[in-house]
């Protein structure tokens, strides 16, 4: 008699386990359907900044601190080289700055000036100067029609591509971040570009 | 003997509930943590949207036209005019492309059917853009 009330409890114990879980599994795949955790919602804001060489502002906003990989432009990204616009496509190359292009990339600083030697068109997070005051962190640089440029940052210390100073990702600001801002050139038709995170991506045009 | 069987049957009553409050702990410690998770997740969802929806209303609700420009040895004048339904604020102004600096302006805040000027340096042309937000007009200087 004893021995069958302590079967039976066990059994009970078991089903209470098992309902439980059950339970949790159910719950859990049904909250993670509506909203899967750490899945950021992006939210973009374009404007568009006129001028000779059609610069789009393009504000970007994570749910979520992500860190952004990749911007891919068309056939191109980032990943290959620093990115340039024709006019007709996006291409990538080893340059910071092309002829008949219009090359946009970013700089990491410390607090002080940026400048840009070039001869062509030159923007420094969106302001049209050859230089400016910046704060420490990633800075965006557009430089259009040039043949040849050279970018110094606060200290002496002389831009180049492939070095750390250098970023061929065109964003504003610190990552993980929940805002981001960038400046990019574009065309009369609309070619696609898509920002890559680690984890996730955002169609941002 | 009588007092150790009633001691055995209390102590078995005794765990059998103890079990079934912890299995019941667990189960709201798990639910509870999911739902947690969840919800910051949403929460965080929901304030992008947020944001995003406003800039729209924004967007929809603030409709400007230039009304005139002007220009003289003090600056040049341009005025805007909002025939929306919503307040609009300048945030950026940008000429030929780039963010300009060296701008002023009477309207702190464009209400409805309001005028408004922004005041630029004297001579200045090429094309601009005044940004209220979610919402821009462009003209030509």
């Amino acid at each position: 008699m004893t021995k069958s009330k302590g079967v039976s409890s066990f059994v009970a114990t078991l089903i209470l386990v098992s309902i439980a879980l059950s339970l949790s599994y159910l719950v859990y795949e049904g909250v993670n359907t509506i909203a899967p955790p750490q899945q950021e919602v992006f939210s973009n804001q374009t404007v568009d900044v006129g001028g000779p060489q059609n610069l789009v502002r393009i504000d970007i906003n994570s749910s979520l601190p992500a860190t952004p990989l990749a911007l891919l432009a068309g056939d191109s990204s980032s990943e290959s080289g620093i990115l340039f616009f024709n006019g007709q496509r996006y291409d990538s190359s080893q340059n910071l700055c092309l002829q008949n292009a219009t090359t946009f990339f970013s700089v990491r600083t410390s607090a002080g000036t940026v400048r840009v030697a070039s001869n062509g068109t030159t923007w420094i997070d969106g302001v049209r100067s050859n230089s400016l005051d910046v704060g420490a962190g990633w800075h965006e640089v557009v430089i259009s029609d040039s043949s040849t440029c050279s970018v110094n940052l606060p200290g002496g210390t002389q831009a180049v591509y492939g070095g750390p100073e250098v970023r061929s990702l065109p964003l504003i600001g610190n990552t993980p971040s929940t805002t981001f801002e960038t400046y990019i050139p574009i065309g009369v038709s609309p070619i696609p570009l898509l920002l890559a995170f680690d984890g996730s991506f955002d169609r941002i045009a | 003997m009588g007092a150790l069987i009633v001691l055995r049957r209390r102590s078995r009553g005794v765990s059998e509930v103890v079990s079934s409050v912890t299995m019941l702990a667990i189960t709201v410690a798990v639910l509870g943590g999911v739902g947690l998770i969840s919800i910051g997740s949403l929460r965080s969802a929901n304030a992008v949207l947020l944001s995003g929806s406003q800039n729209a209303e924004n967007e929809a609700g603030v409709l400007l036209s230039l009304v005139s420009t002007q220009g003289n040895s003090s600056g040049t004048y341009v005025w805007i005019f909002n025939y929306g339904w919503a307040e609009g604020r300048i945030t950026s102004v940008y000429l030929n492309g780039g963010i300009e600096s060296g701008w002023k302006s009477t309207c702190g805040a464009l209400r409805p059917e309001q005028l408004c000027f922004v005041e630029l340096p004297p001579a200045t042309t090429g094309s601009l853009v005044v940004e209220f937000g979610a919402r821009t007009i462009s003209i030509s200087l």
